[in-house]
């Protein structure tokens, strides 16, 4: 059986060496085929892991535990659906070793929508109200101040009267004709439905570089906004990072039965960034797409692998019809065309992806500028995009082109194995 | 009788479009082992259909073959291949070696695919055979860097190499000169007779008559002729 495949095999592969130019032609079109899909692969799995680092970042942790009902209500400015006793629920939920273990740092939210006003402009905005220090490891604005400072987690007394600091940014400031330094009222509507207007002193500017975040996000303490919003405490989520992000599914199932045990906290729900992350599921969602999208070009680039094994087979007629007359099977004649297309599209699909890597490292070190055409989009993607060099999809690219290779060789081949012995030796 | 092949009533009928060609017509043959036969005729006669179907590369349109008392006729493709593998050796006109194979790698080819030979055995048989045919020395050579008659010699002894019981050759010396012609029908007679295996070859050249020990004339698809020669 062994030396029969070896037979073929060698064979094949001299065949495909006594045409070197119809050889060289199909490698490089399964090898440019391959090499777009490497490139483009390298550019969507950067966007996807650039949209779920920020989405991770600024709106899911890894877990995020809320009210059952929050979503519901997430745009809502005096949203009741409040985490009472985050620190009763925390400490309910680490006392279990097996959450504690997998854990690196939790961190409270309060996340409300509100209209700012200031000198005559106004624009509508997202709170973002955490632990100032805590969030120093998730949203880690204090990196991207430009003017001003950090929060201090002070009040800033300006006259005889005293503020609380909030830092914005910087395209909303510029909306609003904000500086640093400034004060201005807030209408804000507590979870008592009480109408209050406190004023808050800009700390500082920041500039993310993600237009989603400086067009429409400013931030404060979280216990500043557990005053003003009247939560007795309260929060609006609870975020969980673990150690092993791709384990949060699993942590938050095992969360969920542990919050389904004590009657107080059957209203909670913990759910994991892939769950609850709107962008992340839609690029997800996107990324079923793509794959179409590299099988089509793939396929695109190995039919010219059909044409050529045809184009062989057409020649070789008498070839087929000797080693018929020896005896040789169907299966053997099949396998012998099949693996010449297999050759050519392995070579091909090796070549294109080491190129493809060539193409991508630059673009993964210096990425490419998408600020001009990102400005008006308010998605949760920095402005400069980098490649992602993924060795796993890489591979997964080479065998698609292997595999694809070997399918388009098969039907021509299938003509060959089908070719009637004596036509086939009258061939000239 | 073992090794015996029979036809009988084989017709075999070709269509063009519209028209139909009958090559063969109520061919009837009874061939016994180790016979040496060459088939004459003039062109078009059916000599190389006769072959073909003896060599079940064809299937006739009516009749049937007999070999060992099997019945070929109604076999499928993969079964007539493993027929063609076990028992048919053939020989072509223009020596179809396989371009990308050395002369060695040519005769060993029909071995290859035989799970019940050694790859001792098949060294043992190849190299036996180059020698025999006169090839030693230019076993890594390849066909194109052959002569006529080397080419000629290599087909033959791909043919043989596997010891099949029935050889056919299908004007195996058309295309060589006289001297080369009757060197390549030597081998092939000096191997019926130390193998006892039976050779059909057709054939226009009066020089390979003679070696024949029986002669069947075609024409225009039927026996015209079919005379044993007591030598």
């Amino acid at each position: 059986m062994y030396k029969e495949w070896e037979k073929i095999i060698q064979m094949a592969v001299r065949n495909i060496k006594r045409n070197k130019r119809r050889t060289v032609l199909s490698i490089i079109s399964v090898g440019l085929s391959i090499m777009l899909v490497v490139v483009l692969q390298g550019l969507v799995d950067g966007l996807v892991e650039n949209i779920i680092k920020n989405s991770i970042k600024n709106e899911t942790g890894h877990i995020r535990i809320t009210t059952k009902k929050y979503f519901e209500e997430i745009n809502s400015p005096s949203s009741q659906q409040i985490v009472y006793n985050p620190e009763s629920v925390l400490g309910y939920i680490l006392s279990d070793v097996n959450v504690s273990m997998k854990i690196e740092f939790v961190t409270e939210r309060i996340k409300f929508p509100v209209l700012l006003q200031y000198s005559g402009n106004n624009k509508t905005a997202v709170c973002i109200a955490g632990d100032s220090e805590k969030e120093k490891k998730l949203l880690m604005l204090d990196k991207s101040i430009i003017e001003g400072e950090y929060l201090r987690n002070k009040l800033v007394v300006k006259g005889n009267k005293k503020y609380r600091e909030i830092i914005i940014g910087k395209k909303l400031a510029k909306m609003l004709n904000l500086k640093v330094g400034d004060t201005f009222p807030l209408m804000l509507s507590g979870i008592d439905f009480g109408v209050r207007i406190p004023s808050f002193y800009v700390r500082g500017i920041f500039e993310t570089g993600l237009n989603m975040f400086d067009e429409n996000v400013f931030m404060m303490n979280i216990e500043d906004a557990k005053y003003v919003l009247r939560t007795n405490g309260g929060v609006h989520e609870i975020l969980i990072m673990i150690k092993k992000y791709k384990e949060a599914e699993k942590v938050a199932k095992y969360i969920n039965s542990l919050l389904l045990k004590k009657d107080e906290y059957k209203n909670l729900v913990a759910s994991d960034w892939k769950t609850t992350g709107g962008f992340v599921k839609m690029m997800y969602q996107a990324l079923k797409i793509y794959n179409f999208l590299y099988i089509a070009i793939t396929f695109l680039g190995s039919f010219i692998i059909t044409n050529i094994i045809l184009m062989t087979i057409l020649e070789r007629k008498r070839e087929i019809g000797i080693l018929k007359s020896m005896g040789f099977k169907k299966v053997q004649i099949l396998m012998l065309f099949t693996f010449e297309g297999m050759v050519l599209g392995t070579v091909g699909s090796i070549c294109g992806a080491l190129l493809g890597i060539l193409i991508s490292i630059p673009l993964s070190i210096y990425g490419i500028d998408f600020s001009s055409s990102m400005s008006n989009m308010n998605f949760p993607m920095d402005n400069i995009v980098r490649w992602s060099i993924n060795l796993a999809s890489i591979l997964s690219s080479v065998l698609l082109g292997i595999l694809v290779s070997s399918i388009v060789s098969v039907l021509p081949s299938r003509y060959a194995s089908k070719m009637k012995t004596v036509d086939a030796l009258k061939s000239v | 009788m073992e090794g015996q092949l029979v036809l009988k009533g084989v017709r075999k009928v070709y269509t063009k479009g519209n028209i139909f060609i009958e090559a063969l017509r109520n061919i009837n043959l009874e061939i016994a082992k180790g016979e040496f036969i060459a088939i004459m005729g003039p062109s078009g006669s059916g000599k190389t259909t006769l072959l073909n179907i003896i060599g079940c590369l064809d299937i006739p349109t009516e009749g049937e073959i007999v070999y060992n008392g099997e019945q070929l006729t109604n076999l499928k493709e993969d079964t007539l291949a493993e027929y063609r593998k076990n028992n048919i050796g053939f020989i072509f006109q223009s020596y179809n070696l396989l371009p990308v194979l050395t002369v060695k790698e040519n005769i060993e080819l029909p071995l290859v695919i035989d799970k019940t030979i050694s790859k001792r055995e098949r060294e043992t048989r190849v190299m036996e055979l180059i020698e025999k045919v006169g090839l030693k020395g230019m076993e890594n050579r390849y066909p194109n860097e052959l002569s006529s008659g080397q080419e000629q010699r290599v087909a033959v002894a791909r043919a043989l190499v596997k010891k099949p019981l029935l050889v056919l050759a299908d004007e195996p010396t058309a295309n060589l000169d006289s001297q080369t012609a009757l060197e390549i029908i030597q081998i092939m007679k000096q191997m019926n007779e130390i193998e006892n295996t039976t050779f059909i070859f057709s054939t226009h050249d009066p020089q390979i008559e003679k070696f024949a020990k029986r002669i069947i004339i075609l024409k225009d698809g039927m026996i015209n002729s079919d005379t044993k020669i007591s030598q």
